[in-house]
């Protein structure tokens, strides 16, 4: 059964018609959300040719490996993004439905410009959630920058098309490894669009306009969700695609300058929300690394850990600055956000018992085995993570001299909702989960070990699926 | 020489998207990029004295011109014109929050 079509077109469906009914609109988003999830369960892998058009004439949509974790990954933090948030939805039940099309067209489609139309459904969405956060300006220059990075990406496509004749990924692929043709700037303007959403130096000027004033439902969906796929998307390109050695060199160090800056900034900023988008950023270089590095799998770790960390980080914060922006002492009313909070930092850190440590951990085995510069950097990058994110733990948890405890009166007020404590904690356990029990990872992703000789195999799978 | 054209349509739009302090010529901008790109990809499927795509029988596929880049064009058409709309909303909130459309005055505030 083609239920991967369903996963796309049936959001779709609803945002349609969630525009005719004027009350009750959340009804139709957590509709389609359960729905989602459950076609999660029967989905299986393979290649589904949309329209009964033969390779390469057809659109296909493209479940091997990779996209299924995707699309695992994607719909579940949606889910759990939803439920934690739901106070917030509001008027954007629609918008939000039509970017859970277009996260799930992203990591599943295997057509170069069903990929950019689903770019475009999801920036879109993204578009009108962040004017939720009032800060316009913000919102436009993200349009501006995003349009033309788009627009870019476009431009790259027509251009492959014109020397190849196809759209569908695999045949592109195939057709560029056989011809000698220079692919160089067509593969420029690609990594370049995509760069965009990836929040990658230097096109990443839009993220602190929209991420500083976000709320808990806007900075989920943007770094947790939207960012995921992205980051599926550019290992998908830098891995099957991109394979001119000049474009590489110049994406790896795109990445170690947005690694270091981005935590840098991290380390430099003092709200809460500027921490945690910084850390987005150095997140993203850190992905692009090991995915042009050929460590696939230790980069699927590190996006899984960074999405359900930074979700759980997000909503949590906007909680802590809901009332005043000073957010000391927060979690010392909120026991229980403290502690989901406080797991989903060491986990992004790295330490062991959590998920993170096994994606640093994996990163660096990775890393050695090709030089040494990357994993010190990694190593010294991790430092300043670590004391940024230690440091906004010990604000958050501690009072300190001059703070005052809140009154009963002002708890009343704060009262967090139990749906977000219940699904941010869950989250953390499996955070827990999975550092206790690494191997439910490698079992669902690779069906052997997690030690690097796999990924050659898992390398080729990849390919072959495409 | 319509490949040049549509180049330099993208070139200004970017120019023009630098170079502007006011928000609503940005949008302009902004379109006159889409537009030249559009036309780029238009002329990629150009074929001289090329006709419709449609078989009857008579005619052989060495004389159509390529239908795909037009059927992009006009989903491109759309999301620009999908972007248009949204960015031109942004704008007014933009100048009933400020009072202004110039970046370098909002920028004071």
């Amino acid at each position: 059964m083609k239920y991967s079509v369903i996963l796309i077109a049936l959001p779709l469906l609803l945002a349609f018609l969630s525009m005719f009914i004027k009350k009750g609109k959340e009804n139709l988003l957590y509709l389609g959300m359960l729905i989602n999830v459950m076609l999660l369960f029967v989905l299986e892998q393979g290649t589904y040719l949309i329209g009964g058009f033969e390779r390469p004439f057809g659109i296909t949509l493209v479940i091997d490996q990779y996209s299924y974790i995707a699309v695992l990954l994607v719909n579940l933090l949606f889910f759990f993004s939803i439920i934690s948030n739901y106070k917030q939805i509001g008027k954007h039940s629609t918008v939000l439905l039509t970017l859970l099309a277009g996260v799930n067209g992203l990591v599943m489609t295997g057509d170069l410009f069903n990929l950019f139309v689903f770019l475009e459904i999801t920036t879109i969405s993204a578009y009108i959630l962040t004017t939720s956060n009032k800060n316009y300006v913000g919102t436009f220059n993200y349009i501006i920058v995003s349009a033309v990075g788009s627009s870019l990406y476009l431009l790259g496509v027509i251009m492959l098309y014109a020397g190849y004749g196809t759209l569908d990924f695999r045949t592109m692929t195939e057709a560029i490894s056989e011809s000698n043709m220079s692919v160089m700037l067509p593969m420029l303007f690609i990594f370049a669009g995509l760069s965009v959403e990836a929040k990658l130096l230097p096109f990443n000027g839009w993220v602190k306009g929209v991420f500083s004033k976000a709320n808990g439902l806007v900075g989920t969906m943007l770094a947790s969700i939207i960012a995921t796929a992205m980051l599926f998307v550019m290992g998908r390109m830098l891995n099957v695609l991109i394979t001119d050695s000049l474009i590489m060199d110049l994406a790896l160090t795109i990445g170690i300058i947005t690694l270091v800056l981005g935590e840098l900034s991290a380390y430099n900023s003092k709200s809460i929300k500027d921490v945690l988008l910084y850390s987005s950023i150095g997140q993203s270089g850190l992905v692009t690394i090991l995915m042009i590095s050929g460590l696939i799998f230790p980069a699927i770790i590190v996006i899984i850990n960074n999405g359900i960390a930074k979700l759980i980080m997000f909503t949590i914060a906007d909680e802590a600055t809901k009332e005043k922006d000073d957010f000391k002492g927060f979690f010392s009313n909120h026991q229980l956000m403290g502690i989901a909070f406080t797991v989903a930092s060491f986990s992004l850190i790295g330490l062991p018992l959590f998920m993170g440590f096994y994606a640093k951990l994996n990163s660096l085995i990775g890393l050695f085995e090709m030089n040494l510069l990357l994993p010190a950097l990694l190593l010294l990058v991790t430092i300043v993570e670590g004391a940024y994110l230690i440091r906004l733990n010990i604000k958050l948890w501690y009072l300190g001299e001059e703070g005052t405890a809140t009154t009963e009166i002002e708890k009343a007020s704060q009262k967090p909702s139990l749906s977000m404590i219940v699904a941010t904690l869950v989250l953390a356990a499996s955070l827990i989960a999975v550092g206790l029990m690494p191997e439910v990872l490698g079992d669902s992703i690779t069906d052997k070990s997690l030690l690097n000789e796999k990924q050659i195999e898992y390398m080729t799978d990849l390919k072959g699926g495409m | 020489m319509i490949n040049l054209a549509a180049i330099v349509l993208m070139l200004l739009g970017l120019y023009a998207l630098l170079t502007t302090k006011h928000i609503i010529k940005m949008v302009v901008g902004l379109n006159v990029f889409e537009v030249g790109l559009n036309l780029f990809v238009i002329t990629i499927g150009f074929n001289k004295d090329g006709i419709a795509p449609i078989l009857t029988g008579s005619n052989s596929i060495k004389d159509f011109v390529d239908p795909l880049p037009q059927a992009i064009v006009l989903t491109a058409i759309v999301i620009g014109f999908g972007i248009t709309a949204v960015a031109l909303m942004v704008a007014r909130k933009i100048h009933e929050q400020y009072g202004t459309y110039d970046i370098n005055e909002i920028g004071g505030k």
